[in-house]
């Protein structure tokens, strides 16, 4: 009589993201406000991208028929339609002109420091991951630093530093990317770890390694194509972030710095004109506002279409 | 336990990383006398030795470390008190600001996301997860401003045929008498700005949460037992669909922080963040150091605070 062994059952598929283009576009184009999101965003681009010529005005030049007050937008006065259609701001500079000129700084700020904080961040990531052991240990301690440190009080004291050691003009677009990409990466860290520390169990992985492949091209050619997913989510809805972090930094006087229009140090005088010229204050944080949902709705959106089981 | 003594370590991993970020940066702690023109060359070096700055970097760490513990948080120059009694003056004033706006979130925001949840894919759904949308992309300061603008500025006409203005600068229109009706006008729209972000946050939260409930098989036998909807939601539901509601605030409390630099700085509002931001503009180390060192503690209690409560109302989590 034959014995009965007991049966393993056959390994469950690991619970990772079935990737698959044709569901993933499907998925995303019956998102309506994802695809909104994406339209008005492609329009932002474009409107930055095209800023000289769509801009009436150079944006630092001071209308001579500025007289000391604000001049008002086209809906307030309309002699003005032909000339400041937005207004301008309270040295008469063209309100139309400095939000166009701003959308470039804003979203290439965006874009590039999170450009920056997914290199450094994966990288971290997946050392961690794959290495396991004390690497990881030290790597995920240093992360939980940055992580207990909350990011603006952090962002500005070393702005304030650097501000502080030549001047203000020094806090550039380069120096303000570099900040704040050299200090957002945990997120993405700890999220890159989590995908390879099951990654690197999986049986692909080992058949990598039988075949004798370098740990980089393990890490780069195996595991990080299957991490990308949740990757790109997070990094859309982290553009989001760093916009209104760079205009908040730039409200504040620590970030872009005049006469370089942003849109953060466009309000920042805004304040103290609250009275007499409502419009300066208004159309920047709209500007900020229309893009910051857009991206945010977009990144619902690739979440839904990349990872259904989320949320 | 195990988890409490682990942040032992890890806040000293955080002084670690200050001290190294702030001394090492250019200028470092002498920075606010470099642009000084009557301190000489000769004044910085003698400084640099007097306060024993020529020392090795972790030798000057200890230094500093065994005056952090006693209490000494150093000299701030901009405002030329030790740094701890700055902070302290200023803590009263920020914190009545942050408790009463983190009253009105966890209000707020409960109360939201139970309303969406019960009425999923309502009009009235549609709405609030809209709106909080939109609390989430809304930059603080930009809101504070049109905060500004609406209350403070023009005044909203009501139908009623009288204007609401609210003011919007200071913490009492007579800071010499205490005036409990003055101070809580003047609480209104710096509690209503700071508390957008939680608000949206909290009520997406809580929206989730719910409808995760909503769906368990223990709901469904509370429904076939014949009790009625109220008593199966405020029964069964809430207390479970809270538990994960409740950490989601104690991790998040941390941030009320960021919100109270800008929120402080808009309405006058005379606490750390406000302190922090002069600091900045006079380069005040000692007391930047102070105040991140404060914030990081607070980050890091309010994330044992949420393990430890977690535990608490989940029996099936174990807390170590």
């Amino acid at each position: 009589m034959a014995t009965t062994y007991p049966v393993t059952p056959p390994a469950e598929p690991a619970d990772d993201i079935v990737f698959s283009r044709v569901t993933f576009w499907t998925r995303l184009r019956r998102h309506k406000l994802a695809m909104a999101g994406f339209v008005v965003l492609a329009l932002m681009v474009l409107a930055a991208i095209f800023a000289k010529q769509l801009s009436p005005f150079d944006p630092n030049a001071i209308d001579p028929a500025w007289q000391g007050n604000p001049l008002p937008p086209c809906f307030q006065n309309s002699a003005q339609c032909a000339h400041h259609l937005l207004g301008s701001d309270e040295i008469g500079r063209d309100l139309l002109s400095r939000l166009l000129f701003g959308a470039r700084i804003s979203l290439t700020v965006g874009v590039s420091a999170v450009l920056m904080e997914v290199i450094i961040g994966t990288i971290i990531g997946a050392i961690s991951g794959y290495y396991g052991g004390w690497i990881d240990f030290v790597l995920m301690r240093l992360t939980d630093v940055f992580l207990s440190i909350p990011l603006l009080p952090l962002l500005l004291v070393l702005t304030a530093i650097v501000a502080a050691n030549s001047s203000k003009a020094a806090l550039n677009f380069g120096v303000i990317v570099l900040i704040i990409g050299a200090l957002s990466w945990p997120s993405v860290a700890r999220l890159v770890r989590a995908s390879f520390l099951s990654l690197r169990e999986r049986e692909f992985a080992e058949a990598a390694r039988a075949l004798g492949n370098s740990d980089a091209r393990i890490i780069f050619r195996h595991l990080l194509p299957n991490a990308v997913a949740p990757i790109v989510v997070q990094a859309t809805l982290d553009v989001a972030n760093v916009i209104v972090l760079e205009s908040t930094l730039s409200f504040l006087g620590f970030g872009i710095q005049p006469p370089t229009a942003s849109w953060g140090n466009m309000l920042a005088n805004a304040q103290a004109n609250l009275e007499t010229a409502w419009w300066a204050a208004v159309f920047p944080g709209l500007a900020i506002l229309v893009t910051v949902l857009a991206i945010n709705y977009m990144g619902d959106g690739l979440r839904d279409a990349l990872d259904p089981n989320s949320r | 336990m195990r988890r409490t003594l682990q942040a032992i370590p890890l806040l000293l991993l955080i002084s670690v990383i200050l001290f190294v970020i702030l001394n090492n940066a250019p200028g470092g702690p002498l920075a606010p006398y470099l642009q000084n023109p009557h301190i000489t060359p000769a004044d910085i070096a003698r400084l640099k030795h007097n306060l024993g700055l020529d020392k090795p970097i972790w030798f000057r760490y200890f230094v500093w470390l065994g005056h952090v513990v006693r209490g000494d948080w150093g000299y701030s120059t901009s405002n030329s008190e030790p740094v701890v009694n700055a902070l302290l003056d200023r803590l009263g004033a920020t914190l009545e600001l942050m408790g009463s706006a983190l009253f009105v979130s966890i209000v707020l925001g409960v109360a939201a996301g139970i309303v969406s949840a019960v009425y999923r894919y309502t009009f009235l759904d549609y709405f609030i997860t809209t709106v909080a949308f939109f609390g989430q992309s809304m930059p603080v300061f930009w809101f504070a401003l049109m905060m500004q603008l609406l209350f403070a500025v023009h005044g909203i006409p009501l139908p009623f045929g009288y204007e609401i203005q609210l003011p919007s600068a200071g913490i009492g229109s007579n800071s010499g008498v205490f005036n409990l009706g003055d101070r809580l006008v003047h609480l209104i729209l710096p509690t209503v700005v700071l508390s957008l972000l939680s608000v949206a946050l909290y009520s997406r939260f809580m929206r989730s949460s719910l409808l995760e409930v909503l769906g368990t098989d223990y709901m469904r036998t509370a429904a076939a037992k014949g009790l009625t909807f109220r008593a199966i939601l405020f029964k069964h539901g809430l207390k479970n669909a809270l538990i994960p509601v409740v950490t989601v605030i104690a991790l998040s409390a941390p941030g009320l922080i960021a919100g109270a630099i800008v929120t402080e700085t808009i309405f006058a509002w005379p606490g750390m963040g406000r302190l922090f931001i002069n600091a900045l503009e006079q380069s005040d180390i000692a007391l930047l150091m102070g105040y991140l060192l404060l914030v990081a503690f607070l980050v890091v209690f309010s994330n044992l605070l949420a393990g430890v409560l977690y535990a608490y109302l989940d029996p099936r989590v174990k807390y170590d």
